[in-house]
C-alpha cells in the first residue's frame, strides 16, 4: 500500500500551482509545434490535393487532437464562468474591439505564415509578377478572413457560455445578492 | 517578506518544518518558503497553519502598514 501511495498526486497547493504554470508552458510549446506541423503540411500539399478522406490526411490525428484540446480548455474555462483569452476574464459585455483585433492578428498571422511557407517550399510561378501578387492578396484575404470569422465567432460563443455559466454560479452561491 | 512570527510560533511548539508540513498536508519546502517569504500561501493554508500552531491569522500573518 505504501508503494502505491507514491503514485498519488500531491495536495501541496504550492506544487500544484507551480506544476500548473510549468505544464501551461509545455502545452503552448506543444500546441505551437503541432500547429506549425499542420500548417506546413497544408501549405505544401493542400493546393492541388485531391483525397477521398478530405483534408484529414493533411491535418492528421495530431491536428484533430490539438483542436479538441483547445476546445476542451475553452469549454472547461467557460464552465467555470471565465474566459482565458483577454484582459478581462469576467467581462459582462463582449469586448468586441479586443477580440476582433485578436482574431485579425490570428487570421493575418496564420495567412501570411501559410503563404510564406508555401512560397518557401514551392518557389515556382509561371505567370507575371502582378498576377502572383494579386493571387497572393486574394488568398490572404480568403484564408485570413475565414480564420478571422472562425476565431471571432468562437470567442463570442465562449463569452456567451461563460457569462451564462457565471451568472448561474453566482446565483447558486448567493441567491439573495442578484 | 520573511515571516519570523511563524518561525517563532513553530519553534515555541517544538515543531520542525517537516512536522508542521506533515500536519497541514504540504511539503517541508512549502513551509520553508512561507517562512522565508518566498511563497504567498492561500487563506486555506494560512488557517491550517494557524490552527496547528494555536495562533490567530492576525498573530502570524497580519502586516501593519509602515
Amino acid at each position: 500500500m505504501k508503494k502505491l501511495r507514491i503514485w498519488k498526486a500531491t495536495d501541496d497547493e504550492r506544487i500544484l500551482a507551480e506544476s500548473g504554470k510549468i505544464y501551461r508552458i509545455g502545452f503552448w510549446v506543444l500546441a505551437a509545434g503541432v500547429g506549425l506541423d499542420v500548417l506546413i503540411k497544408l501549405a505544401l500539399y493542400l493546393p492541388g490535393y485531391i483525397g477521398t478522406w478530405g483534408v484529414f490526411p493533411l491535418v492528421g490525428m495530431e491536428g484533430i487532437v490539438l483542436a479538441a484540446a483547445l476546445v476542451l480548455c475553452a469549454l472547461l474555462a467557460a464552465g467555470r464562468g471565465i474566459l482565458t483569452v483577454g484582459a478581462n476574464p469576467e467581462a459582462e459585455r463582449f469586448p468586441l474591439k479586443h477580440y476582433a483585433l485578436a482574431s485579425l492578428v490570428f487570421g493575418l498571422g496564420l495567412g501570411v505564415l501559410g503563404l510564406a511557407l508555401r512560397m518557401i517550399f514551392y518557389p515556382y510561378w509561371e505567370g507575371d509578377l502582378f498576377s502572383m501578387i494579386l493571387l497572393l492578396g486574394v488568398l490572404l484575404l480568403v484564408i485570413g478572413g475565414v480564420i478571422f470569422l472562425v476565431c471571432l465567432t468562437t470567442f463570442y460563443l465562449m463569452f456567451r457560455l461563460a457569462r451564462r455559466r457565471r451568472r448561474r454560479l453566482e446565483k447558486e452561491a448567493d441567491p439573495e445578492e442578484r | 517578506m520573511r515571516n519570523n512570527r511563524m518561525r517563532a510560533a513553530r519553534a515555541e511548539r517544538g515543531m520542525s518544518q517537516a512536522d508542521l508540513a506533515a500536519a497541514v498536508g504540504v511539503t517541508r519546502q512549502t513551509i520553508s518558503m512561507m517562512e522565508s517569504g518566498n511563497y504567498n500561501p492561500t487563506l486555506r493554508l494560512c488557517v491550517a497553519v494557524c490552527r496547528c500552531l494555536g495562533k490567530t491569522l492576525d498573530a502570524l500573518f497580519w502586516e501593519e502598514e509602515t
